[in-house]
């Protein structure tokens, strides 16, 4: 097992007005978040090209598109995260407005 | 030191010719040579430098507006990347494909085994401008 997953993905936000608020969002909590959802992107995978036509299905999402393969994919994609560790994913700097997504 | 010497009274005692002694000789200097690199690769494992390797993007700007972008991508995620290929809208495919790229047929796995590769660091992409520097690369 891979003791130095992590465990939290830390958001930072630095507007112009000097607002500046931190979030630390639990992986655990996001991740079973998702998960509940799996169910409900099922269904509209099933309904939703049943109350639009194919073409217009088609033209919105594509002919391959999945809600529920999208969240598969987040999951997949926060696990592979997750096993890195701690590090700094996004750090952006535009004079006073910062943003930062670190992984802890 | 004492398989050698084995191999050596074999070929004294006639059990093995002295050619095949020598085909079994090489084999094992061979085997030694793939352990000293899966020593070094094991080595790079345990320090973290095979198994976390990123794609750096770094943007770095002299403007007031506009200081700084640094995006640590993963490899091991950036292999994912191929699933999203089917979520991409087809109105952005078409768009793509006008300018000659066919993201369906765009084998990234095959890119990233090659990147991945290269034990060392590797600079992908590196433009300097008056105001901007990108700096893409493997670390």
């Amino acid at each position: 097992m891979n003791t130095h997953r992590a465990q939290i993905i830390l958001v930072k936000i630095r507007t112009e007005n000097a607002f500046s608020i931190t979030l630390p969002v639990p992986i655990y909590v996001f991740t079973e978040c998702l998960y509940a959802c799996e169910g409900i992107m099922l269904i509209l995978d099933k309904v939703l090209p049943r109350l639009m036509t194919i073409q217009a299905y088609n033209k919105v999402f594509g002919k391959d598109f999945g809600f529920y393969r999208l969240i598969e994919t987040v999951l997949l994609i926060i696990e592979e995260l997750q096993d890195y560790g701690k590090f700094d994913l996004v750090d952006v700097n535009a004079g006073k407005r910062k943003i930062s997504i670190k992984l802890i | 030191m004492d398989e050698k010497l084995k191999i050596l009274e074999m070929i004294e005692s006639g059990k093995v010719t002295a050619k095949e002694g020598m085909e079994l000789l090489s084999a094992m200097d061979n085997d030694k040579k793939t352990d000293t690199v899966k020593n070094e690769v094991s080595a790079k494992l345990s320090d973290g430098k095979l198994g976390k390797r990123y794609l750096k993007i770094k943007v770095d700007s002299d403007s007031d507006d506009f200081k700084r972008v640094d995006v640590n991508i993963p490899l091991r995620v950036a292999r994912l990347a191929s699933k999203f290929v089917n979520l991409v809208p087809k109105a952005a495919r078409e768009e793509m494909a006008k300018e000659g790229i066919d993201i369906e047929n765009l084998n990234l796995d095959e890119i990233i085994d090659a990147l991945e590769e290269d034990l060392d660091s590797m600079k992908l992409v590196d433009v300097k401008g008056d105001k901007f520097n990108v700096d893409i690369y493997i670390e």
